[in-house]
């Protein structure tokens, strides 16, 4: 279990991670979104014990993560720069992993590399862009990693890779009970792969917890209301949004779905919809409902 | 056996249990039949394996499979009881629907054109 | 299975390998190859029987130490090897200079203790390896030329241990810039300020210091340098291994290895690419740089426009205009120069703070003078004088005649009015005194203007003391026989040199001895100035010289030394030894008596005003002139001769200062010589002698100042 308790960092004059709290369970993926600079990536690195937090702690297994390197071979980061060693190949780098890291299998990363169509023994800066990140997921699963933290790696990856690389992970997270952490801002991405999602803002976690359940929780509804039904019965059902377009009515809402759709109903409107909503719009209701200017 | 639509706004879970019991009531899937494994689902079509894991659970909570420890997840034998509550629960609401439709002042015939539209569209999976 | 940490260190080194290379190429270069290109002659040269014999000492020069000097010079060597230690932690550190590579590194499960130690233990691999590899193969070389028997093992091993001792403390401040900074171009500024920054202040402070501290020793700071920094011990050590200490660069290079540890356990992750790795860092960075750009852009100034207000200005000025630049470089974006204000203004004012005490030397540096009772010894050596003396006191009646003398040079620095430029004081001989309490020295620069009347009881008792007599003794090696060449010559008391000699039948060529040929001669001098030494008296001394002995000294294990020697009339021993029977003639014919002759004019030409009033005014002479008075016989001009002084009188530090007097001089011509020259010159010879000193353009062979009575 990794457990980030009341994290704080602060980079010069900025708050980058303000007081944060999440605990991640093994077999789990968690989605990390936010807006740039939210403090996405600097929680992925305080978490791969690469940054010191300037309070709070980071734990796996009840062991801090900073400067511990029991904990931190089995965590793995992968940057949203691909970083290699200058002038290596994933044969060096391999063989780099294999005097740092136990648990690394070049089998696996042989096995790997044949997946992902990687030449073993050519320079990786030589590599395009989206090759490199393929060529840096290879190596960090080939650490055979209890915690695997990405920092946008779907980013650059063409839709055939982004499968295979979703495929692995399931199979990984099937097998090993691997803890994940995917940052990035495709909402859809996450919305596909994640278990549960965090939406970071300003250094702090807006809200978070189980996709469906967060999904599930707000609903949008389009609706025609009969002449009789005013403004303010329609107020009264406490809509967390509620606007009005000539007779059509847009209204948003929280909680459970068949008890809205009874509500409403009753009311006999001439025409009732409900729209769905993606994750990104229940991310600005939450962050609306906690005082969090829209933009 | 199952398919899932990333762009639907349904969630995942939803998606794969609504195509189970479709094919339950089409008699696509037998009772006893196994299901595929979390595991190879989760590989199969890139998804978290705890969405799926969350179908089960749901399908197993309707009475739709039965999980045996260790040997996996099956197509519940008894599935009579259970395609019959839902066929009654469906049938209840269709009957609400239609009361509403007449205190709407719906035409008789509109519904029973409507019905006949639908039944001759065929198998919709 | 294999232990992961050796597994990491082997990785390292593989990694880093092309390190070992370079340096092993570079070492290759300096060490073996010169081996192989020099070390052949010498081995033909042992081999030859005669030559082996009368070549040894060259020989093992070769082997042992010219490839410590050859064939670079010795400061490229010690600049090499000290670089190849400053580049090797760099490059092994190199990770810290981006931003990308320092999160691959910190995302390695490696404590930073553990990665510090194997970057170490490259440091031990590639760098140090490679050079002892490389001395291996030196004596390889020498063994195969079967020369390892000339070989001096103490001092090939001593400066080969000097060698591996400044690359190791190159490599200590590589490693503690690089963790402090965080690009290439700071960690290199950041070494220069680690290895000589605060030397350069030091030394920049004292030229400051020399200018209005007067008896500021200059050599002091060396002196200081020495003892405290390690850079300099390093470099000196590695010229004369026995004479310089490795304490302070081994003390040094070991703190730097442990903070630069500390610092890379504690510095942060993300401070990769910025110019300072500690924002601490940079207050203390920025006043620190701010000091010496002040200090500098102060004595830039103050050397164009020679006034204390452009120091001043040059400082305020240096130290705000630097402070402002380094914040520009540490935020690596323009900024304003007020934004800060605070820092700047302290630095300034440290400044101004440290050249007001310098100014009104608020803390008695001048004034110094230590308590006689705990003063063990007094040594002092006069400087810009004819003599180089280097005398040491320490019996008792001389200790204090030294004292009373020297407080007497110190109240004559005491009276100048503070501020007065320090250099406008001295007439470039001056003396230099080391007072000696126990094991504690002071030195003391006094320029010895004004007190030199006063002051001769003093030097007179000092001067006829037995410590001064044996001090000077001593440093001529008069007892020791490493005097190995003599030479003598005649001051300018004598017109012609060889007249002189030829006259008095001294036919030895250029009347110069080796100890080779003409060791029983030198032994017998050497031993008749001794006796000499041990009779003169400060009226002796005063008189004007004869002769000027030459010697070379060569001490075992040290190059050659000169000292000069002043013969007097006094020095009978010395002189019958020289001349025997004809000592008296010589005498005096050397002190005047050569003006008996029709070809030399001696005139005497009285002026209006003191030497003193002469020197303060800066007087042209001619202009002054009270009468001119030509000698009436060749024996007046010979007994005006022999009371003259040499007008470099004030080159003798125990010389009485020149009276107040109005000043009288000699000027001596040879006829011969001026018709001569009256065409060359383009002057005409005047019927009346006495005119002669009326026309400029007539040179006169040599001028005298009159001390005689009339």
């Amino acid at each position: 279990m990794l457990i980030v308790k009341a994290l704080s960092k602060r980079f010069g004059t900025k708050q980058a991670i303000a007081d944060l709290s999440l605990t991640l369970e093994e077999g789990h993926i968690f989605g990390l979104l936010g807006t740039n600079g939210a403090g996405k990536s600097t929680l992925l690195r305080v978490m791969g014990g690469i940054l010191r937090a300037d309070t709070g702690s980071v734990c796996l297994d009840e062991a801090s993560v900073y400067e511990n390197p029991a904990a931190k071979r089995k965590i793995c980061y992968l940057s949203d720069e691909p970083t290699f060693l200058g002038s290596a190949s994933l044969a060096e780098m391999g063989r780099m992993q294999a005097a740092y890291y136990p648990e690394y299998s070049e089998s696996k990363l042989k096995t790997l590399c044949e997946r992902f169509a990687l030449p073993m023994h050519e320079r990786i800066t030589s590599f395009s862009k989206g090759t490199q990140k393929r060529a840096q997921i290879c190596l960090g699963l080939a650490l055979n990693p209890r915690v695997l933290l990405c920092d946008e790696t779907f980013d650059g990856l063409d839709p055939v890779m982004r499968d295979s690389f979703k495929r692995v992970l399931s199979e990984e997270t099937v097998d090993r009970g691997l803890i994940t952490v995917l940052a990035g801002h495709n909402q859809q991405e996450m919305e596909d792969i994640c278990d549960s999602v965090g939406f970071l803002h300003e250094g702090r976690l807006v809200c978070s917890g189980d996709l469906d359940a967060l999904l599930g929780d707000v609903h949008r509804v389009q609706m025609i209301p009969t002449d009789e039904t005013t403004d303010e019965v329609l107020a009264a059902l406490g809509p967390l949004r509620m606007q009005r377009q000539g007779r059509l009515y847009m209204m948003t809402f929280r909680g459970d779905r068949e008890q809205l759709e009874q509500k409403l109903s009753a009311l006999q409107p001439l025409f009732m919809e409900f729209l769905p909503l993606s994750l990104e719009e229940v991310f600005i209701l939450e962050m609306e409902d906690r005082g969090y200017a829209q933009h | 056996m199952f398919l899932v639509n990333p762009k639907s706004k349904q969630p995942i879970y939803e998606q794969l249990v609504e195509q189970l019991r479709k094919q339950l009531f089409l008699g696509v899937v037998q009772a006893g039949q196994a299901l595929p494994s979390v595991r190879q689902l989760a590989t199969e079509l890139g998804i978290n394996p705890n969405t799926i894991q969350k179908a089960y659970r749901r399908m197993e909570a309707e009475g739709m499979i039965i999980s045996v420890p260790g040997k996996g997840s099956f197509i519940s034998d008894d599935l009579a009881d259970m395609l019959k509550k839902q066929r009654d629960e469906q049938l209840e609401k269709t009957r609400k629907q239609i009361r509403t439709c007449r205190d709407m002042g719906l035409d008789k015939q509109l519904i029973e054109k409507l019905t006949d539209e639908i039944y001759g569209e065929g198998d919709p999976c | 299975m294999r232990s992961t940490k050796g597994n990491a260190t082997r990785f390292l080194l593989r990694r880093n390998l092309f390190i070992g290379v370079i340096v092993f190429l570079i070492a290759f270069y300096m060490m073996p190859v010169w081996g192989l290109s020099h070390i052949p002659n010498a081995g033909t040269l042992a081999k030859d029987p005669l030559a082996s014999e009368m070549m040894a000492a060259e020989i093992a020069k070769t082997v042992s130490t010219q490839v410590m000097t050859d064939p670079l010079n010795l400061e490229m060597m010690v600049i090499l090897y000290g670089w190849l230690g400053f580049m090797t932690a760099m490059m092994l550190m190199r990770h810290l200079f981006s931003r990308r590579q320092s999160m691959l590194q910190a995302a390695l499960p490696d404590r930073r203790e553990t990665d510090f130690l194997r970057r170490y233990v490259g440091y031990a691999v590639l760098c140090l390896a490679p050079i002892v590899i490389n001395f291996l193969l030196y004596l390889l070389v020498v063994a195969a030329n079967g020369l390892l028997s000339y070989v001096m093992w103490d001092t090939l091993l001593a400066k080969f241990g000097r060698l591996l001792l400044i690359n190791f403390y190159g490599f200590a401040m590589g490693m503690l810039s690089s963790v402090l900074t965080g690009t290439w171009w700071a960690a290199m500024l950041m070494g220069a300020v680690l290895i000589v920054g605060m030397e350069g202040l030091a030394g920049l402070w004292y030229s400051v210091a020399g200018k209005y501290l007067h008896t500021l020793v200059s050599t002091s700071f060396t002196d200081m340098l020495l003892r405290l920094s390690p850079a300099y011990t390093l470099y000196k050590g590695f010229y004369r291994p026995a004479e310089f200490g490795c304490w302070p660069g081994v003390v040094a290079a070991v703190l730097a290895l442990a903070l630069s540890l500390l610092l890379y356990r504690v510095r942060r992750t993300e401070r990769a690419e910025r110019t300072l790795a500690f924002d601490g860092l940079q207050p203390v960075l920025s006043v620190v740089l701010s000091l010496m750009g002040g200090t500098i852009l102060g004595i830039v100034l103050l050397l164009s426009f020679t006034t204390d207000i452009s120091l001043i200005v040059g400082m305020v000025l240096g130290a705000v205009l630097t402070f402002w630049v380094c914040q520009i470089v540490f935020a690596q974006r323009l900024c304003g120069i007020l934004r800060h204000w605070a820092l700047p203004t302290a630095s300034a004012a440290v400044l101004l703070l440290g050249w007001a005490l310098l100014y009104t030397d608020a803390l008695g540096y001048d004034r110094y003078l230590p308590a006689r009772g705990q003063l063990t010894a007094i040594s002092y050596t006069p400087r810009g004088y004819d003599t180089g003396e280097r005398i040491t006191l320490t019996n008792k009646e001389a200790l204090d005649a030294a004292y009373d003398w020297c407080t007497l040079m110190r109240d004559e620095v005491d009276s100048y009015d503070s501020g007065t430029p320090a250099s406008s004081m001295y007439s470039g001989s001056d003396v230099i005194v080391t007072y000696q309490m126990g094991s504690r020295r002071v030195y003391r620069h006094y320029p010895n203007n004004a007190m030199r009347t006063e002051a001769q009881g003093s030097l007179k008792c000092v001067i006829e003391s037995d410590d001064y007599r044996q001090s000077i003794i001593d440093q001529y090696q008069l007892d020791s026989g490493y005097v190995s060449q003599m030479y003598i010559s005649t001051v300018n008391a004598v017109l012609d040199q060889d007249a002189f000699f030829e006259k008095f039948n001294i036919r030895m060529l250029y009347r110069s001895y080796e100890r080779q040929k003409d060791g029983v001669v030198i032994d017998l001098l050497l031993e008749a100035l001794r006796q000499d030494i041990l009779d003169r008296t400060l009226d002796d001394k005063q008189e004007m010289p004869l002769l000027e002995v030459d010697l070379q000294i060569d001490l075992p294990d040290s190059n050659a030394s000169f000292e000069q020697v002043s013969i007097y009339p006094g020095d009978e021993h010395f002189l019958r030894a020289l001349f025997g029977e004809q000592m008296e003639e010589v005498v005096r014919y050397a002190s005047g008596g050569f003006a008996d002759s029709e070809d030399i004019v001696v005139l005497k030409v009285d002026y209006t005003q003191s030497y003193a009033e002469i020197r303060q005014f800066a007087t042209d002479l001619r202009d002054i002139v009270a009468s001119v008075t030509l000698a009436r016989t060749q024996e007046e001009a010979r007994q005006w001769m022999a009371k003259a002084q040499e007008t470099s009188a004030d080159q003798h530090y125990y010389m009485p200062y020149r009276e107040d007097k109005p000043l009288k001089r000699l000027y001596v011509y040879q006829m011969s010589m001026v018709e001569k020259y009256a065409h060359f010159y383009g002057y005409k010879v005047p019927q009346d002698k006495a005119e002669l000193y009326a026309n400029p353009e007539i040179p006169s062979m040599m001028t005298l100042d009159y001390v005689g009575e009339d």
